[in-house]
């Protein structure tokens, strides 16, 4: 309390020079433009005093314009044992800039950062429970906090919410420890105005950013928006200290600090493995016989508490307990590998059937995951996903497929490619032979998955009775009245192939009006995606996984005489291509189909022809026939 | 009302005497063998043994314990997380509130080499966390779980929290060999009315006996209630279930009345409605708040300065308390905080808003009144207690006219309340007693779709659609219009609808409730309306009104099928055909009833003038059905779907 008058009059000065920017009056139209919320000024300051000494400021004055940009304050701090709160404080303006409501950091909910699926965690996190009376209102939110972890530094991402315009948003990063701070722009940065006035003091600035609607078949807004990622040299992770640039040391750091070690066994599970291998000769079969021993024995939960975010359990502990998380349960079966002396790399990934690479260009700590993989020397690589107690061995499915992977192995880090599903690895064929008996049908169908396709479906076969009725009652939800008489699955985990045989009848299938029979030629696999159309799309759109589907359908036409001519369908585009063909043989019609859809990122302009593409196999997946008894 | 009590309500036969307790067995192998549950194969875990005991002991005052033993038999994977463990207990904001969990064991039984061997878990395997500000958990996960293993873990929460005892019920997500919910209460200071309902039954055995309470000097008369389930399936999902938790069989006690010594006189906390509307009117909310008119006189003088009518004035004042507050969904049956404050505010919770809304009605000098229920989400109360109850809002009679106002949403309008509050029944608190409520809406919604539309020789379809919705589908459509843009109500139509080219979206009375929400728009589309099969059209003479998918898509049924409101929806179709087309092929007009006409479908179709008109009227006259129904239910819906997607063939003329 030195100068308690000069105090005061910095206070007012804040309020009365910031009530013009809280109004929302100065709004322009395409701010307000499809938004729910506008983030009118933001600044984030990140400090870095030392390699163990990062504070973030965080201040923000966001419009929420209705209900729906709620979600997107984001009026909340995490802390734990490394991480401290300094100051979280809300205020509350109407729509003209008079403040109605004040919230101190004790006003906030305090709470631990348990999810559905981790048992245990030590973060915690406050947050703010507020319902504004009416909308639109500005609120401030300014939070400070300072932490030891500076194994992460917060990125650039002007864009975070959907929906969410941008006045104006400053990102300073300055560096005060004299330690190298690399960084990395995304080729993204156009309308950024950069100012690094020194490798140290590093300031990005965005304004007048419209907002982004979500759109269908869009990618993640880091393929499409601006991103600067940055890592310091000399870090500090949960109380370990780490000196990386490259991807090779950091990998070495990570072997080091979190795995080395962690590998012992008990001897009866060694001499146990030594049996279930030694009758066994390629590193293909020891690999596979270890890797069902792995998911017979052991379950996934998730407890992280401290470093074990990102320090496995040891294999020991999972061999007793038959538990782990996905770095415990990957560490458990890398050490079983190596005990029949089969080397295998401990991989760090984003998971999500949405892809996102470890960015290969810019050495820091990333990823959410860990899955496992065995190099071969004169075949691919082996793939095991350690979590998952029935996927088939060598098989990632949707949740890692196609993404780069930092290896964390003991000579050090390189980034490796995981499998890409090509659009004939996701396969589907469906053969029918169709009896019309009056209106209805029976039918015996047989559908064989591979790749993706397989991924979608091997999860039958542990599904009960009702769950599986009301799978095919939603998958063929064309046939009003399905009565399934039988089914029957093998799942294939050699070849990775799923097998369905279903017998079913469909009341009702064939329409009759007046004279005219009426059967639709597709009663199996219709595709029916309804795309919406935007006035005008605004974020480009990709395929991240195509697929080809194959189909033959024979209707006995028995006491039956078709009325209607044949004719053939080929539709060939940039997206795929589709045929439908029709052939007379023995009193049976056969209905062939194929469609493959294609991967691929396409620009926004090529949506509308997308929609069509989609809307025309619709079309045809629809086609009827007019039949008249003999 | 019969019905539902008849639904919920399974008798209780006490037997004395005789009891069909059990103890838990010793684990054997043959136990740990078993493959599948004898009563269900698909059952992925079952639980074989469940036991929640309640006893009494005086330390400061009265406290219960309630000590938890489960026995589950894992079958098979989708069965593991039965392993993962969460006690859940109160802490509050007071220390007295406390309750604290004590005694937490945990094993796991399995077979090795032809031996059963067990794990315990360890003391640091259990992790204590926060779920919210009130409640706490403790968490464990069980270790070396195989298909096969049995797990069994057991807790003692301790509890001040005497006024209720913890709800048991008696059905899982798995199934449920025995499950028992035992408690000791003695009689000569404490007395509990029971709450039970439940679709499957379960058994009560009663008898008292002298004994010992600890914390206590001289022996005391005990009841002991043990009520036991057996063979219970597990929890089935269906649609148009409300709460599914109204079915499960359950039981719950609550404090009717208690003294503190051996000579004291009993004090009634709630036994009768009558207890519960003294104990509720005793309270801030219902005593002072209700009253209370100052923070608000000056403004209802301004609106209501030229109103005169007692219904004007109400609908006056229910609109202004709709605009001035929002709910911040909260349902509660007592008010968070000073009225005036949240009136300055503008947010609180549903008896923030409706008991200001009540106290601006009476300060106008109507006779309105609290009316205490219980949301969908709450469940059904069944006995008089005052947990039973977590909603409040309006009852008014003018001139012997009833009306039901709830101020929480921005659209509801009189009698039309929000979903959440259509439950049965509620309780009206009047200063001379209370009347209980039925409020199952007895008069249908209605609903209307108006469409104009002309078939092109090319195939294509063009018409406009008008849309009329009133009561509770009125508070349906405006919800989701509200706050909508132009693109995203067409994005909305073309979803709902599966049309494709949607334009000119209009919509009138959003805002005035007291009108029929209408709407508009014009669309146009081809193939999903007419297909062309040789030279022939085939004409969906419904268009996109037809209904898609049958809602009852299983063969069977276990619990009623609420509607939850009855409903009308009329379709009104007019489609003119183009020149040089004539009709082969009119579908046939058609009633179907369901029983006596509880459900009914009309179809009436005919063309004039190369005009087709089609009328088509769905009724529900009722909000329930019973499952026994159900399958006629289903056949009506496979015959509507039937006739409304049957088609009109045109040829060229």
């Amino acid at each position: 309390m030195k100068n308690p008058l000069f105090l005061i009059f910095l206070f007012v000065t804040f309020i009365s020079s910031a009530q013009e920017n809280y109004s929302i009056a100065n709004l322009t139209a395409e701010l307000i433009e499809k938004s729910n919320s506008v983030i009118i000024q933001q600044n984030i300051r990140v400090i870095i005093d030392d390699y163990d000494d990062m504070t973030i400021h965080e201040d923000k004055i966001i419009t929420i314009l209705n209900e729906k940009g709620m979600s997107a304050l984001d009026a909340y701090a995490s802390y734990d044992k490394s991480t401290k709160i300094r100051n979280l404080e809300v205020t509350i303006y109407n729509a003209l800039g008079s403040e109605i409501k004040t919230f101190k950091e004790r006003d906030f909910m305090d709470v631990s950062a348990v999810s559905s699926v981790s048992l245990y965690t030590d973060n915690r996190v406050k947050y703010l429970e507020y319902t504004p009376a009416s909308y639109p209102v500005t609120i401030h939110f300014e939070k400070e906090t300072k932490t030891s972890n500076t194994a992460f530094i917060k990125s650039f991402t002007p864009y975070t919410n959907y929906y969410q315009s941008i006045k104006s948003s400053t990102f300073r990063i300055e560096n005060n420890s004299g330690i190298v701070l690399r960084f990395s722009e995304n080729g993204f940065m156009e309308g950024v105005s950069i100012e690094n006035e020194n490798p140290n003091l590093l300031t990005y600035s965005v304004s007048n950013l419209p907002s982004i609607s979500r759109e269908v078949y869009s990618p993640s807004f880091e393929t499409f928006t601006p991103k600067v990622m940055f890592a310091l040299q000399t870090f500090e992770l949960e109380g370990e200290k780490g000196e990386v640039s490259n991807w090779q040391e950091f990998g070495l750091w990570q072997h080091e600090n979190l795995l080395k070690g962690l590998d012992q066994l008990p001897e009866s599970t060694i001499s146990e493995i030594k049996l279930l291998t030694q009758n066994l000769e390629t590193t293909r079969k020891k690999a596979k016989a270890i890797y069902e021993y792995v998911q017979n024995n052991t379950r996934y939960i998730s407890v992280q508490i401290g470093l074990g975010g990102w320090k496995p359990i040891s294999a020991k502990e999972v061999d007793d307990k038959k538990y782990g998380d996905c770095k415990g349960l990957t560490n458990y079966t890398k050490a079983l590998l190596n005990l029949v002396d089969i080397e295998s790399n401990y991989c760090v990934v984003y998971s999500g059937s949405e892809i996102q690479d470890i960015s290969e260009d810019f050495t820091s700590m990333q990823g959410n995951h860990v899955i496992l993989n065995i190099p071969q020397e004169n075949d691919e690589d082996i793939w095991l996903e350690c979590t998952s107690q029935d996927i088939p061995f060598n098989f990632l499915g949707t949740f890692t497929d196609d993404r780069k992977v930092l290896a964390v192995n003991p000579t050090g880090g390189e980034i490796l490619r995981t499998p890409a599903y090509t659009e004939k690895d996701n396969y589907q064929k469906t053969t029918a032979e169709i009896n019309i008996i009056e209106k209805a049908i029976t039918a015996n169908v047989k559908i064989k998955t591979s790749g993706t396709q397989y991924d979608n479906r091997y999860s039958l076969g542990g599904e009960n009775e009702k769950n599986i009725k009301s799978h095919y009652l939603s998958y063929w939800n064309n046939l009003k009245e399905m009565i399934l008489i039988s089914h029957e699955f093998s799942n294939n985990k050699e070849d990775v192939t799923f097998i369905e045989k279903v017998k079913l009848k469909a009341d009702n299938y064939v329409k009759i009006y007046g004279n005219d029979l009426i059967l639709d030629v597709n009663p199996f696999n219709k595709f029916q995606v309804n795309l919406p159309n935007y006035k005008v799309r605004q974020t480009p759109f990709n395929v991240s996984r195509g697929f080809v589907d194959e189909d033959e359908f024979t209707f006995n036409l028995e006491n039956l005489t078709l009325d209607t001519e044949l004719k053939d369908i080929n539709l060939d585009s940039e997206f795929g291509s589709y045929q439908l063909s029709f052939e007379i043989k023995d009193n049976t019609l056969i209905v062939k189909r194929y469609f493959r859809l294609n991967k691929n990122n396409y620009q926004k302009s090529d949506y509308e022809k997308f929609v069509e593409f989609f809307s025309q196999i619709s079309k045809y997946d629809n086609t009827k026939l007019s039949l008249k008894l003999t | 009302m019969k019905l539902i009590f008849a639904l919920l309500f399974t008798l209780l036969t006490f037997n004395f005497g005789y009891s069909q307790s059990q103890e838990l067995e010793d684990i054997t192998l043959e136990m740990l063998r078993e493959a599948q549950s004898p009563s269900d194969s698909s059952a992925v875990a079952e639980v074989l043994y469940e036991k929640g005991k309640i006893s009494f002991s005086v330390r400061n005052s009265w406290e219960y314990q309630f000590e938890v033993i489960r026995r589950i038999k894992i079958y098979s994977q989708e069965g593991y997380n039965q392993a993962n463990v969460q006690i859940q207990y109160y802490v509050g904001d007071k220390n007295s509130d406390k309750e604290s969990v004590s005694n937490i064991d945990g094993y796991v039984y399995y077979e090795e080499d032809g031996e059963i061997e067990r794990e315990k878990i360890r003391n640091r395997d259990i992790f204590d966390v926060d779920l919210s500000e009130m409640w706490e958990a403790k968490k464990f996960t069980l270790p070396k779980i195989q298909d096969g293993v049995i797990i069994e873990y057991s807790y003692t929460i301790d509890s001040p929290h005497i006024s209720n005892l913890p709800k048991w019920v008696f059905q899982n997500t798995i199934p449920t060999r025995y499950s028992e919910y035992t408690t000791r209460i003695p009689g000569e200071y404490l007395a509990y009315s029971i709450k039970t309902k439940g679709y499957y039954p379960f058994e009560t055995f009663s008898d008292v006996k002298e004994g010992s309470l600890a914390g206590f000097q001289t022996r005391t008369s005990i009841k002991e209630s043990k009520h036991i389930g057996i063979n219970l399936p597990k929890i089935e999902e269906e649609p148009f279930v409300n709460n599914v938790s109204n079915y499960l069989p359950s039981i719950g006690y609550e404090l009717s009345s208690y003294k503190t010594g051996q000579y004291e006189a009993y004090k009634s906390v709630s036994r009768t409605w009558d207890d519960v509307v003294k104990t509720l009117s005793d309270t801030d909310t219902y005593k002072k708040e209700i009253s209370r008119s100052n923070y608000f006189e000056d403004e209802l003088k301004a609106i209501l300065k030229d109103k005169t009518l007692p219904t004007d004035k109400m609908n006056t004042i229910f609109n202004f308390v709709k605009n001035k507050m929002t709910w911040n969904d909260e349902e509660r049956r007592y008010s968070s905080d000073k009225l005036d404050k949240v009136y300055e505010e503008g947010v609180g919770n549903s008896a923030d808003i409706n008991v200001m809304l009540i106290a601006m009605l009476r300060e106008a000098n109507l006779d309105a009144n609290p009316v205490l229920s219980s949301t969908i989400s709450n469940g059904i109360p069944l006995f008089p207690t005052i947990s039973g109850f977590n909603y409040v809002f309006a009852h008014v009679t003018i001139n012997g006219e009833t009306f039901l106002l709830d101020a929480t949403d921005e659209f509801t309008s009189p009698n039309i309340l929000p979903k959440r509050a259509l439950n049965w029944t509620g309780t009206i608190i009047k200063s001379n007693g209370f009347e209980s409520l039925d409020l199952k809406p007895s008069s249908r919604s209605r609903k209307k779709f108006q469409i104009q539309a002309e078939l092109t020789s090319e195939g294509e379809v063009n018409g406009m659609c008008r849309i009329i919705s009133l009561d509770q589908y009125g508070l349906e459509s405006r919800r989701s219009l509200n706050k909508k843009s132009d693109d995203e109500l067409k994005l909305k139509y073309e979803n709902a609808y599966s049309v494709n080219k949607i334009e000119e979206i209009s919509n009138s009375n959003l805002k005035d409730t007291s009108k029929p929400l209408l709407e508009g728009f014009t669309f146009s589309g081809k193939e999903q309306f007419v297909e062309k099969i040789g030279d022939k059209l085939y004409l969906s003479p419904m268009l996109f009104l037809k209904l898609k998918e049958n809602p009852f898509k299983e063969e069977e049924r276990v619990y009623p099928i609420d509607f939850t409101f009855p409903r009308t929806v009329e379709n009104f179709i007019t489609i003119k055909i183009p020149e040089g087309y004539q009709v082969d092929y009119i579908p046939e007009k058609a009633i179907f009833k369901l029983g006596d006409g509880v459900a009914q479908l009309t179809y009436l179709i005919e063309e004039f003038n190369n005009v087709i008109s089609v009328k088509v009227n769905h009724e529900v006259n009722a909000a329930l059905f019973l499952p026994q129904d159900y399958n006629s239910l289903r056949e009506f819906y496979i015959s509507l779907i039937n006739k409304e997607n049957e088609k009109i063939i045109l040829v060229k003329s």
